[in-house]
């Protein structure tokens, strides 16, 4: 007779076999790289995030773009209604709010459309990661969408680690409401 | 950079032994290493939070040791000397570097794609879907090959301590 390990079942007894070479695992030396490698990686780290935290787009400027120009609109609005008089300041008012709404929806519908086409674009972007399968990943997302709190921290601390702000700002106010007691790492807290 | 040095303190010393298990020498498992971190840190930037960080990084990791076997391939059979323990010992030290070495044997003669669920299993403490997921395999294949390393394993750690208790 042979001894399949198929044959076994996968419940306890497997368990207990794993325990037992874990166990006996747990005997190796746990060997750790040397400095010199640590060094390197971390330099390379510094190198690498750093220029990119140098290359990226200065984001205040769009911000700042966009307060100017509504503070302008706002000026020429609030001239224009203290040259016009009051039936004609209600009628432009009415005018464009009207307007204003079914547009602001169309917007708001655009926007929505959009944002599956930016994650499956931040896919195409994937260098090294092209080559993994990020669907593999799904199924066990899907069956538990609250990450555990360690592993979640992690993905926190990659993306502040690449400067990723606003997804890191998502991500962070919904860890605060899934672990509200958790204390964050001093490098995630602002 | 703080934030990126906490994942890598966290992570470096599993990782590390998951590669020099893999392939045996410590030369090899330094270049493969910061080549897996230099990867890890060129595909950062595009890192989506769909996946955890720890199967992400195996991943990458696990595709650059395969990349390296597929051009080597066959791999030295010179035992792993660096990994072996270099001070002298009393005879408990004794067995248990015996039982070791043992067990280290074992391990190198497991077929690439066991050591690769084993591995994973105890050095980086990935659970069975996870492991299927990095290695790109289903979940049963996953739970298979684990399943006979193991068994390869305890038979090997049996024999073992049936030979010391002969002696």
């Amino acid at each position: 007779m042979t001894s399949d390990p198929r044959d076994k079942n996968s419940g306890p007894e497997f368990e207990q076999d794993l325990e037992t070479v874990r166990s006996a695992w747990s005997s190796l030396e746990q060997t750790d790289p040397p400095e010199l490698l640590d060094q390197a990686v971390l330099n390379t780290a510094r190198r690498q995030l750093g220029a990119r935290r140098r290359s990226r787009p200065l984001r205040w400027v769009g911000g700042f773009a966009t307060a100017a120009v509504i503070v302008l609109a706002l000026t020429i609005v609030i001239q224009q209604d203290e040259q016009s008089p009051a039936p004609a300041l209600e009628k432009t008012n009415g005018f464009k709010l009207e307007q204003a709404a079914p547009v602001a929806r169309k917007k708001e519908a655009k926007r929505s459309a959009a944002a599956p086409a930016v994650s499956v674009s931040d896919a195409a972007t994937l260098t090294v990661a092209e080559e993994m399968s990020d669907s593999l990943f799904e199924p066990e997302q899907a069956a538990d969408r609250i990450p555990e709190a360690d592993a979640w921290i992690e993905q926190l601390l990659l993306l502040r680690a690449t400067q990723q702000d606003e997804k890191l700002i998502q991500e962070l106010t919904a860890f605060r409401e899934a672990y509200p007691d958790y204390t964050l790492p001093p490098e995630l807290r602002d | 950079m703080e934030a990126f040095e906490l994942l890598y303190n966290r992570h470096r010393g599993p990782l590390y032994r998951y590669i020099l298990r893999q392939v045996g020498d410590a030369a090899t498992a330094n270049d493969l290493f910061q080549g897996s971190w230099e990867k890890i840190i060129k595909a950062s930037g595009s890192y989506r939070p769909s996946a955890p960080f720890r199967a992400w990084m195996y991943r990458i990791a696990h595709n650059h040791v395969m990349d390296h076997f597929r051009r080597t391939r066959p791999v030295s059979d010179l035992p792993p000397d660096e990994i072996e323990a270099d001070n002298p010992a009393p005879e408990k030290q004794l067995l248990d570097q015996q039982r070791s070495s043992e067990l280290r044997k074992a391990v190198k003669q497991l077929p690439a794609e066991q050591k690769d669920a084993l591995l994973l299993k105890l050095e980086a403490g990935l659970d069975l879907q996870t492991i299927a997921n990095v290695t790109g395999v289903n979940r049963e294949t996953a739970k298979s090959r684990l399943r006979y390393a193991v068994g390869k394993l305890k038979k090997a750690l049996r024999e073992q301590q049936t030979e010391s208790s002969d002696d």
